[in-house]
């Protein structure tokens, strides 16, 4: 429920979602699902603009990436047979764990889960393990497309909180999720206190590996960990040019976070995630090692 | 703002302030009191309706993203029932401009306008169909049977969640107004082998409907039994 609501706008056309956007960028909010917005009950806004006639709900492989569109519903992903397998599966499994509820699966959508929730979503981490990027289209109707992490360290995502209207000056048109040059091993763990709830921490990993099945790209993140989702350089950096054993992924797991100040809220202290994330790289680890 | 919401089964409009949820509408103008209000914040699922062929929570749902689409509540089912051909009409419709040859239009008038958006915005009553109205589906007779309901608050999600899920594996049609023909939105073939729907898919599909008095067993027990019943009258 928006209290102070008093306009609802369904463009069909992104020139004309933008021009309304950028007329009351403050007030205005763009809608997608809504179950993020509409559960929020935010006081600020007083118009929004609901951007499900689109025709962004696609997805689809291009040049062997794979495309979602930003109003593409998460369980619209969840049954899509092309994206069962795509990067052993950790994308449909992270929709799934996403929420329980069909019902909000069917609601929630992919640039939702990004704009919205990005802080403590568990795709979060299975985007930034898979340098994921977005398209997008500022007000200037000019087409950009950029690196997820980028798009996450822009100054209106980084001072953006609830309640400040806008995230960023335009429109999420599109994720692209480059497919892992094989062969590659890419898992995703997680911990949380019952199925239902969000995750205290999740991580995810995708691993790629030349002809000696030695470690050549490396990308680990952590969601719900710090403040924001972060890759681990630390550690990506130490397994480059390693060959996944269990005595190196015990060694990875033995590096630990010192220099990741660990989130604080109400599902679990610094202390636990602290100690908890060295357990899950460990078994994330081992994940790609049975995948490999 | 005024809103066109095909009502199962009958085209309505209303006029509503731009943040009404389509649960206050629902309640609160169209008398659909089957969706009941629960958390508002899309945990429960006791608002749960079926929008365009999917199960979505009223709550966090403004009635406005509902305009020109299709919307089926519990109280939808008789008109489910009556649309599968269950239940005959009780009455019929006189025939209309274009459907008899004998009444054509009067050339020299002009054609009237319509904001329908649907394709066959006829509207079903209880007193064309009475009969559907004393029927029971068979989701709803498997609660019955099974004793699957206690306080009942959750039923209608539940039910609801059913009806759509057996829609998505093709074991009923959902009915349309927005559609010339019933589209048949699952996958299963008739005659096709193999096992119904597993415990896991009902547990999932109902994961988003909460019970407060904890009967999760007796309903999952409910739609196996519904979908036995449904499959073996195909």
């Amino acid at each position: 429920m928006l209290p102070n609501l008093r306009k609802y706008y369904r463009p069909r056309s992104i020139e004309a979602t933008l021009r309304l956007l950028s007329a009351n960028p403050v007030r205005c909010a763009v809608l997608a699902g809504g179950t993020h917005l509409l559960a929020s009950s935010r006081r600020d806004v007083e118009e929004v603009v609901d951007i499900s006639a689109l025709k962004l709900k696609m997805v689809k492989r291009k040049n062997g990436d794979v495309c979602i569109g930003a109003t593409a519903t998460l369980q619209s992903i969840l049954e899509n047979p092309r994206l069962r397998k795509f990067a052993d599966g950790i994308l449909v499994e992270a929709c799934h764990r996403n929420s329980v509820s069909r019902m909000i699966r069917n609601q929630r959508t992919m640039g939702g889960e990004i704009c919205a929730n990005w802080k403590r979503s568990d795709l979060a981490a299975i985007l930034l393990a898979l340098n994921a990027r977005v398209k997008l289209m500022n007000f200037s109707l000019e087409e950009k497309e950029m690196l997820i992490s980028d798009f996450w360290s822009m100054p209106a995502f980084r001072t953006g909180k609830k309640g400040s209207g806008l995230v960023f000056p335009g429109l999420l048109l599109e994720l692209i999720l480059p497919t892992p040059a094989p062969p590659f091993a890419a898992a995703y763990v997680h911990v949380e206190q019952i199925e239902s709830q969000p995750s205290f921490v999740s991580s995810a990993a995708v691993l790629e590996f030349d002809e000696n099945r030695q470690c050549g790209e490396a990308r680990v993140a952590l969601s719900s960990f710090a403040d924001v989702p972060c890759r681990l350089p630390r550690l990506e950096s130490f397994l480059k040019g390693k060959t996944l054993t269990p005595e190196s992924i015990e060694s990875a797991g033995a590096l630990g976070f010192d220099e990741i100040r660990p989130l604080v809220d109400s599902r679990a202290s610094g202390t636990y995630r602290q100690a908890v994330a060295p357990v899950l790289i460990r078994r994330l680890l081992g994940r790609c090692l049975k995948r490999l | 703002m005024k809103l066109t919401i095909a009502l199962n089964g009958e085209e309505r409009e209303f006029d509503v302030p731009a943040n009404t949820t389509l649960l206050s509408l629902l309640r609160g103008q169209a008398n659909c009191f089957s969706v009941k209000h629960g958390c508002e914040t899309g945990e429960c699922g006791a608002c749960a309706v079926i929008v365009d062929g999917r199960i979505v929570n009223a709550c966090i749902l403004l009635a406005a993203q509902a305009d020109e689409r299709e919307v089926i509540t519990l109280e939808g089912i008789p008109w489910i029932l009556a649309t599968l051909n269950a239940v005959t009409p009780h009455v019929e419709r006189p025939p209309t401009a274009g459907a008899d040859p004998a009444i054509q239009p009067n050339p020299s008038e002009p054609p009237t306008e319509s904001r329908s958006s649907f394709q066959n915005p006829a509207a079903f009553s209880r007193e064309e169909h009475p009969s559907a109205y004393e029927l029971l589906h068979p989701v709803q007779q498997a609660f019955v049977d099974t004793h699957a309901i206690q306080c009942g608050y959750c039923t209608p999600g539940m039910i609801l969640s059913s009806l759509a899920l057996f829609a998505e594996k093709g074991f009923i049609n959902l009915p349309s107004i927005k559609r010339k023909t019933r589209v048949r939105s699952g996958r299963r073939k008739s005659g096709s082998k193999g096992p119904l729907l597993s415990e896991q898919e009902i547990r999932d599909a109902l994961a988003g409907n909460l019970c407060r008095c904890t009967g999760y067993v007796k309903p999952v027990d409910a739609v196996l039994k519904a979908a036995e019943k449904l499959i073996t009258e195909r």
